[in-house]
């Protein structure tokens, strides 16, 4: 279609003027006037109000909830205290010291806790791990017994150290300075 | 007063009497003023029921602010400043825009149902020019120009703003204001040209 500048300007201005052939809500100036005075608010600000109120209950109830236990600040405070033999041994390495190999742990003989108190029971219960069917049990053969046979030790003579020959020095030692 | 005309001394008077306490002259002012900041609205934000809100909102903190209404300008730029302000919150909300990817596009859905009104048409060269068609071209690519290009231009075509009240309202001085109505023209242009409309 063959439109020239003016009348492709002509349709753009139709267009624009029936976007905007809109009107404002025949009761803007009561409503206006209402609010000014305070007897009609608009219900997004309830919204909002309300909204705020509940979030400011629930951090409340959360931070009433999680207020720390009497015996958990001291557990801490005791694994950090110098007493304990990993730190204090750690403190008294110096840097560049070589780290000493870590003796090998026994998990299977220490318990690392100390049995749960009774209220703790019936969550162990809940949370315990459903046994495996069956396992073999290991069969470990018997250690033979063998004399220990050492061989003998010779221990040969030193030789004979000559006796040490120190030339003299250069010059007097009170002339350095 | 009476008159919906936009004349200054008019609204300077009853803004006089609105800061003496006279809540009727500020019911005047916003029953002189109402379509200019909705229309101003609507063309940011392309929702009626938005609009609506921001001229509400927009009238209440004019009213609050009265005090502080010098006169350097006047009070229908100082109020579509206010108001201006008040879409741009709005459309930078999280909820408006949650709202809006949920939806359709304001301006698309507005410019389908205009399409419907417009008259079936001849093809004599006239209507032909505006036909329908060319219609629903022009509003969607209208609503998919960049924001600074389509405010001037929906605010320019509202038949309620002056370039100078436009400039005022967007802070930006008039010949900015004149450049982005021409540059939304051709960039209007040139897509209706892709189309297959006008001429190279």
């Amino acid at each position: 279609m063959d439109m020239t500048d003016r009348d492709v300007d002509r349709a753009i201005d139709r267009a624009v003027r029936s976007m905007m052939d809109v009107e404002p809500a025949a009761d803007t100036t009561r409503r206006v006037l209402a609010s000014l005075g305070g007897g009609e608010r608009r219900p997004i600000g309830w919204t909002w109000a309300a909204a705020t109120a509940v979030a400011a209950i629930l951090v409340l109830a959360m931070v009433l909830m999680r207020a720390p236990g009497p015996a958990q600040q001291p557990q801490i405070a005791r694994d950090r205290t110098p007493e304990s033999p990993a730190i204090a041994e750690r403190s008294a390495r110096m840097p560049g010291d070589v780290e000493p190999a870590a003796p090998p742990r026994a998990r299977a003989t220490v318990p690392r806790r100390a049995p749960a108190p009774e209220g703790h029971a019936a969550d162990a219960t809940a949370n315990a791990i459903p046994p495996l069917a069956h396992i073999k049990p290991l069969v470990v053969p018997a250690p033979a017994a063998r004399a220990i046979e050492p061989e003998a030790v010779v221990i040969a003579p030193l030789a004979a150290i000559p006796d040490l020959q120190v030339e003299p020095l250069p010059f007097a030692p009170e002339a350095r300075d | 007063v009476t008159g919906t005309e936009p004349e200054p001394q008019i609204d300077l008077e009853l803004v006089r009497l609105a800061q003496d306490g006279d809540d009727a002259a500020f019911g005047e002012l916003v029953e002189r003023n109402r379509r200019a900041v909705y229309r101003a609205a609507y063309a940011a934000l392309g929702s009626a029921a938005d609009a609506d809100d921001v001229v509400q909102d927009a009238f209440v903190a004019a009213y609050r602010r009265l005090r502080s209404f010098r006169g350097d300008s006047s009070f229908r730029t100082w109020l579509l400043s206010i108001a201006w302000r008040k879409a741009m919150d709005r459309r930078r909300s999280v909820t408006r825009w949650m709202r809006l990817t949920v939806t359709h596009d304001r301006f698309a859905e507005r410019a389908a149902d205009v399409v419907e009104r417009v008259p079936a048409s001849e093809p004599s060269t006239d209507e032909r020019l505006e036909s329908a068609e060319l219609q629903r071209h022009l509003r969607t690519m209208i609503a998919t120009l960049p924001r600074k290009l389509r405010d001037v231009l929906l605010l320019a075509g509202s038949g309620e703003h002056s370039y100078e009240e436009i400039g005022g309202m967007l802070s930006i001085p008039v010949g900015t204001v004149k450049w982005r109505a021409s540059e939304a023209r051709r960039v209007l242009r040139k897509k209706l040209t892709a189309l297959g409309y006008g001429h190279d």
